[in-house]
């Protein structure tokens, strides 16, 4: 018995080193962004230090175990329209990158409606989230809002990025 | 997966119906209860089950071969950005385990109370039922303490807590995941109290 315990004892040891690191949510708002016939792409660019649930965690995160994101798509069009998020590390918004990743597609919005997409849904809409994770984690990148249909007006509204990340808590 | 637990049940029932079976005492069993991630804002307290067949190695040293499925409890995250002010729910993940513990201490099944500890590994994988993000499969490791109440020499019940402690480091990305189980469970002995 007593041995048993002793082991028990050590292996409560070994696990502690390991209970240093946990998964938090970080918080990007990125904000609005409208596309039309005129303007075919708008961008915003975030740079990650200027969020400070992420410096105040900067030196301990390991990795970024997911992203869901939250946004409002108004189309104030005819037609129904599709909006599309890519990501890119071009800082240069004067025209679409070559050099860029699709991270949500299928936002669908019939004309005069707004959709609202939830934290879960966004998962339906998430592409490729290996190389989006990349682009992120190099900390300055730019985010881009277009239509893959046409005719198209939309705005995409309050747009808020989320990362699970794993790190020190 | 479905394939995978089948084989372990069909093994199982192959071992049970030995003649072997009968010269060394050994039980199987089924666990339930809850799971409790650790230090993890993106999931919840969960669901966990699983099977197992207990085979002593010698008196104070056995060897359990398991199947444990643990479901995480969704988290809810508030979002404090302009716009919303809103807590909204996030699907978790769940992971699947096939493992393998050593217990030590008080493993055969004799009538009463019995106190043991269990350390193991198993291939475990990670999913979140998003097709985007790769499922992750990794090696596993287990620890913790287990108390067996024997009832007869054949049914005893069973109280369980261990930790899981789910690494990952595929070269670019490097963390763990940790989360807490502790399960009731029920036990048949198979072959005679006091027999190896």
């Amino acid at each position: 018995m007593k041995r048993s315990i002793l082991i028990f004892m050590g292996l409560l040891l070994l696990f502690s080193g390991c209970i240093v690191t946990g998964n938090l949510f970080i918080e990007i708002l990125i904000g609005n962004l409208s596309v039309n016939v005129d303007q075919t792409f708008a961008s915003a660019f975030v740079d990650l230090n200027d969020y400070e649930d992420y410096v105040d965690h900067r030196e301990d995160i390991n990795s970024v175990d997911d992203m869901g994101f939250v946004c409002r798509i108004h189309n104030s069009g005819n037609n129904a329209a599709t909006g599309q998020v890519w990501v890119s590390l071009a800082e240069d918004i004067d025209e679409l990158p070559k050099d860029k990743v699709l991270l949500l597609s299928g936002l669908t919005v019939a004309p005069g409606a707004t959709k609202e997409i939830t934290l879960n849904e966004s998962y339906d809409y998430l592409q490729h989230f290996e190389e989006t994770r990349d682009i992120i984690l190099s900390e300055k990148f730019s985010v881009f809002f277009t239509s893959q249909t046409t005719p198209f007006e939309l705005e995409i509204r309050d747009l808020v990025m989320i990362l699970s990340v794993n790190g020190k808590p | 997966m479905k394939t995978k637990v089948l084989t372990f049940l069909l093994l199982l029932l192959l071992l049970a119906s030995t003649d072997a079976a009968y010269g060394f005492r050994f039980n199987v069993g089924g666990f339930a209860g809850l799971n409790f991630p650790v230090a993890q804002d993106d999931a919840k307290m969960g669901t966990v089950f699983g099977l197992k067949t207990r085979l002593p190695l010698i008196p104070f040293i056995g060897v359990e071969p398991n199947f444990t499925y643990m479901k995480n409890g969704d988290a809810e995250i508030m979002i404090e950005a302009e716009g919303w002010n809103t807590t909204m729910r996030r699907e978790s993940g769940k992971f699947t385990n096939f493992g393998v513990d050593v217990l030590f201490g008080s493993i055969m099944g004799r009538t009463g109370l019995n106190i043991y500890g269990i350390a193991g590994i198993s291939s475990s994988k990670y999913a979140r039922s998003v097709d985007a993000i790769p499922d992750l499969t990794k090696i596993g490791i287990w620890g913790g303490v287990g108390l067996d109440y024997g009832i007869n020499s054949q049914w005893a019940v069973e109280v369980r807590g261990k930790v899981l402690v789910f690494p990952y480091d595929d070269g670019k990305d490097t963390g763990s995941r940790k989360n807490g189980i502790l399960t009731v469970g029920l036990s048949y002995f198979i072959g005679q109290e006091g027999v190896l």
